[in-house]
C-alpha cells in the first residue's frame, strides 16, 4: 500500500515525539480553558433552550427550544435597549476614533516631555471600568459634582444641572465617560501605526505644495487604514458589551434611557432570575457581535488585499 | 525533541499540580466577630423559649446563616453569646443589601448552599415561600404565643397556614422633617394631615428659602416604591393589585394624583428634580445636609438622620409626623420586615431553630432596636422604657406601623418595582405625562404577569 491511499499522512517518529510533548504541555491549559470557557458557553446555550426561572422552581426546567429567543425578540424592552445600544456605540466609537487619531497625531510630534505626556495620556485606560463609573457619577453629581462646578465658574451655566436626570442627556454623559476611558487605547494603536509611516512621504508631499490637511487625508489616513479597521472593530465589540459603566453610573436609568443590551441581559438573568431568557439575550447579543466582526473582517481583508 | 523520562515526569507533575489547585476545597466561612459593646441594662422580659440555660452540646455543631448586613452588630453579638451558652457555633455570611436577593435565590436554587438559616426580607418573602425551600416552624410560635408578637408581621410570614420565618424586625416608611427649617418657614408640622397640607408647607418652605428644596422624591429603584410613589398611592387610599395580581391602580385616582403631585412639585421647584436618580440613601444624605425640609424614608434612615452625626448635620433636630393622607385615609405607609427561616435542606434543624428563637428573643430584639434602629416584632418591647430613652422619636415612628401595610405578595414584585420606578422617572423628567405613564405601566404589568 502506498502512502497516497492512507487517510493521514505518515509522520516521522521525531515529529510524533514533538507532538506528544506539545500535547502534554498544552493539556493543562487546554483543560482549564475548556472548563472556564467552552463548558460555560455550551452550558449557557443549553440553558437558553430551556424554561429556567429560579423564582418558579416548582415548574422545573422543561426544554423549550427557541421560545426564549422568540420571547426576547418580541419584548419591546429588548428593542428599546437595542436602539439605545446603537446610539451608544455609534456615539462612543465615533468620538473615540476621532479623538484618538487627533491625540496620536499630536503625540507623534517631537516636543520636550513627549514620553511623559504619552504616559499620562494612557492613565484613563488603566482605570477599572467600575471605578470609572463611580468616578464619573461623582463628577456628574447635581449638588457637588466637578462638572457643575467647572461650568458654573466659567459662566457656562447659571445653575447646577442634573446631568443624569434626563434620559437623553444621561446617555450622552455615559458616552462621555466611556470616551474618556477608552480613547487612550485608540490613541496608542494609532500612535504605533503613525510611527511606521516614512517621513520622506510627507517631505515629498510638502515639496509638491501639499498642506497639512491634504497630507492627513492623502497620506496618513490611507496608510493607517488597516489599523483604523482594527481599532474600529475592537471598540465596536467592546462598546456593544458595555455593562460596568452603565451599572455603576446610571443603573440603566433614568426611565430606562441608558439600558443597553448588556444591562438588559443582566436584568433578565440576575434580577428577574429568568436564566433561560437571560442566556437567550446574551446569545442574541453574541450573534450581533459575530455579524459585525464578520463584516469588519471582510472589509479589513479587502483593504489588506488592496 | 527527544522524549526523555524527565520530560514525561515533569509534564505529569505540572498537570497534577494544576488540577489539584483547581480541585482544592473552598475556604470555610468564618464565624462572625464578637461584638464588644454591651447593652446598658438587662432585658425586662424573659424570652418565651430560650436555650440560654441549656448545657453545651456534647458534639460541636456549626450552623450556617445567610443574612443581610449586620445593623448595630446585633447578629455578631448574639451569635457569639449563643455559642457561649449552648456550644453551638454559628457561622454567618453577611451579604450587601443590593445582593441579598440574588445571592439568596441562587443559593436556594442550587440546593441551599449548606446554609441552615436564611434571612427572608419581606420584599422577597412571596418569592421565597413559593420556592418551597423553607421548613414550617409553627412549633416555634404556638397559638398561645401569637399575642406577644406583631400580628401583621406574623401573618405576613405565614403561607398556607405555615409560619416560614420567625419575625425578626419591622419597619416602614416615615415622614421626617427638619425642625429648624419648618420653624423658619412658619410651618406647624402637626397641621400637616393631608398631602394638600404637605404641598402648602412646601410652598411656605420655598417662599421662605428655609431650605433649598422642600423634598427630594427617591425615584430610583428600589426606594421609589416604599419611600416615594408607592406609599403616596397607598396613603391616598389606592392599591396596586387585586387578589389575583391583576393591576387595579389605573382604576382609582390615587396613583394618578400621586404622579401629578410629583410632577407638580418638580415643576414648581418644591421637589428636587435630582431625585429622579436618587435612591433612598441619597435622599437621606440630602436631608441630613439640610438641603431638604422633609424626608420620606425607612425607619433606619429616619433614625440615622436624627442621631448619626456621620450621616447628618441636623442630629437632634429631626421630628416625625405620620405620612400625610387624603380623603378618608388618615395615613398609610408600606411596611417592611425581616424574618429568619430554616431551610428544609438543613442538617441541623433543631439547632437552627434554637438560634432563630434566640435571635428573635426579647433581649436580642431590644439590642437590635437600640443599636440597629430596627423596630421590634415583640409587642411588649413597644412599652420598653430603655428603648424609648435610647431612641428619640421611637414612639412617633412606632405610631406609623398602625397605619401600615405590607407590599403586594406577588412573585414578580421586584421586577415590577423597576417598571414602576421607570414610570415615575419618566413623569419627573417630563418624558411622559402621568396619564401615559399609568397606561404604560398597566401594559407592562400585564406583560409581566403573562410571562
Amino acid at each position: 500500500m502506498t502512502m497516497s491511499y492512507l487517510p493521514f499522512r505518515k509522520i516521522s517518529k521525531r515529529r510524533q515525539e514533538e507532538l506528544a510533548v506539545t500535547i502534554f504541555l498544552l493539556a493543562p491549559a487546554t483543560t482549564i480553558m475548556a472548563a472556564v470557557l467552552v463548558y460555560p458557553m455550551f452550558s449557557s446555550f443549553w440553558i437558553s433552550l430551556h424554561l429556567w426561572d429560579l423564582t418558579k422552581p416548582q415548574l422545573g426546567h422543561p426544554f423549550a427550544g427557541l421560545i426564549n429567543y422568540l420571547a426576547i425578540l418580541k419584548d419591546p424592552a429588548f428593542w428599546q435597549s437595542a436602539k439605545i445600544t446603537f446610539f451608544f456605540v455609534v456615539g462612543a466609537v465615533s468620538l473615540e476614533i476621532t479623538l484618538g487619531l487627533v491625540l496620536a497625531l499630536l503625540l507623534n510630534r517631537d516636543f520636550r516631555g513627549k514620553n511623559l505626556v504619552r504616559v499620562l495620556a494612557l492613565l484613563p485606560w488603566a482605570i477599572p471600568g467600575v471605578v470609572n463609573g463611580i468616578m464619573w457619577k461623582w463628577i456628574f453629581n447635581p449638588s457637588y459634582g466637578a462638572l457643575n462646578g467647572l461650568f458654573y465658574s466659567l459662566g457656562l451655566i447659571n445653575e447646577y444641572q442634573i446631568w443624569l436626570g434626563n434620559p437623553k442627556i444621561a446617555l450622552m454623559m455615559c458616552i462621555l465617560a466611556d470616551t474618556w476611558k477608552e480613547t487612550p487605547f485608540i490613541m496608542l494603536i494609532f500612535l504605533a501605526a503613525l510611527q511606521t509611516i516614512p517621513k520622506d512621504l510627507y517631505e515629498a508631499a510638502w515639496v509638491d505644495g501639499c498642506n497639512a490637511l491634504q497630507a492627513l487625508f492623502r497620506i496618513t489616513i490611507p496608510l493607517i487604514k488597516p489599523t483604523l479597521f482594527v481599532a474600529l472593530s475592537l471598540r465596536t465589540i467592546w462598546a456593544l458589551k458595555s455593562f460596568d459603566l452603565i451599572y455603576t453610573l446610571t443603573a440603566g436609568g433614568p426611565a430606562g434611557g441608558t439600558t443597553v443590551i448588556g444591562y438588559y441581559t443582566y436584568i433578565k438573568a440576575f434580577v428577574s432570575l429568568n436564566l433561560g431568557r437571560g442566556a437567550a439575550a446574551a446569545f442574541l447579543m453574541t450573534l450581533v457581535v459575530i455579524i459585525i466582526v464578520y463584516f469588519y473582517q471582510r472589509a479589513l481583508f479587502q483593504e489588506v488585499q488592496e | 525533541m527527544k522524549i526523555t523520562k524527565l520530560n514525561i515526569i515533569f509534564s505529569v507533575l505540572v498537570a497534577i499540580s494544576i488540577l489539584a489547585a483547581a480541585c482544592a476545597p473552598t475556604a470555610t466561612p468564618t464565624t462572625a466577630p464578637v461584638e464588644s459593646t454591651q447593652l446598658p441594662v438587662q432585658a425586662t422580659e424573659a424570652p418565651t423559649t430560650s436555650p440560654a440555660t441549656e448545657a453545651p452540646t456534647a458534639e460541636a455543631v456549626t450552623i450556617r446563616m445567610l443574612v443581610r448586613p449586620d445593623e448595630g452588630g446585633n447578629v455578631a453579638k448574639f451569635a457569639a453569646q449563643f455559642e457561649q451558652e449552648t456550644g453551638i457555633k454559628v457561622a454567618v455570611d453577611f451579604v450587601a443589601w443590593n445582593e441579598i436577593t440574588n445571592k439568596t435565590l441562587t443559593t436556594l436554587a442550587s440546593g441551599g448552599g449548606g446554609y441552615d438559616i436564611v434571612f427572608m426580607p419581606s420584599a422577597d418573602a412571596p418569592k421565597l415561600a413559593a420556592g418551597g425551600w423553607f421548613e414550617p416552624i409553627n412549633d416555634l410560635m404556638p397559638e398561645s404565643e401569637k399575642a406577644n408578637w406583631l400580628a401583621a408581621v406574623v401573618d405576613f410570614y405565614t403561607f398556607n397556614g405555615n409560619l416560614l420565618a420567625m419575625p425578626w424586625y419591622a419597619g416602614g416608611a416615615h415622614m421626617s422633617y427638619n425642625m429648624q427649617a419648618l420653624e423658619k418657614a412658619g410651618v406647624d408640622p402637626a397641621a400637616i394631615i393631608t398631602w394638600d397640607d404637605f404641598m402648602a408647607a412646601c410652598k411656605a418652605v420655598k417662599e421662605s428659602s428655609a431650605t433649598e428644596f422642600c423634598f427630594a422624591p427617591s425615584a430610583k429603584f428600589p426606594g421609589n416604591f416604599y419611600y416615594n410613589w408607592g406609599t403616596m398611592v397607598l396613603s391616598r387610599g389606592g392599591d396596586f393589585f387585586d387578589e389575583n395580581g391583576a393591576p387595579i391602580f389605573q382604576n382609582s385616582s390615587a396613583a394618578l394624583d400621586a404622579l401629578k403631585m410629583l410632577k407638580d412639585g418638580v415643576d414648581k421647584g418644591y421637589f428636587d428634580k435630582a431625585g429622579i436618580a436618587m435612591d433612598d440613601y441619597e435622599t437621606l444624605i440630602e436631608f441630613g445636609t439640610g438641603k431638604t425640609a422633609f424626608l420620606l424614608d425607612s425607619t433606619w434612615a429616619s433614625t440615622q438622620a436624627n442621631r448619626n452625626a456621620d450621616l447628618s448635620t441636623i442630629t437632634g433636630k429631626v421630628g416625625y409626623i405620620l405620612v400625610p393622607g387624603a380623603g378618608d385615609v388618615r395615613s398609610a405607609a408600606y411596611l417592611y420586615a425581616g424574618g429568619l427561616g430554616v431551610l428544609k435542606t438543613s442538617t441541623h434543624k433543631e439547632e437552627a431553630k434554637k438560634f432563630i428563637v434566640y435571635l428573635t428573643g426579647a433581649e436580642a430584639q431590644k439590642h437590635h432596636a437600640i443599636e440597629g434602629a430596627n423596630m421590634p416584632t415583640r409587642v411588649a418591647l413597644y412599652d420598653d422604657a430603655d428603648i424609648a430613652a435610647a431612641w428619640p422619636g421611637f414612639a412617633d415612628l412606632a405610631a406609623q406601623l398602625n397605619y401600615g401595610k405590607f407590599v403586594p405578595a406577588v412573585p414578580w414584585f421586584d421586577e415590577w418595582r423597576r417598571l414602576a420606578a421607570t414610570a415615575v422617572q419618566e413623569v419627573m423628567s417630563g418624558t411622559k405625562s402621568p396619564e401615559d405613564a399609568i397606561q404604560w405601566l398597566v401594559t407592562e404589568t400585564e406583560r409581566l404577569r403573562s410571562q
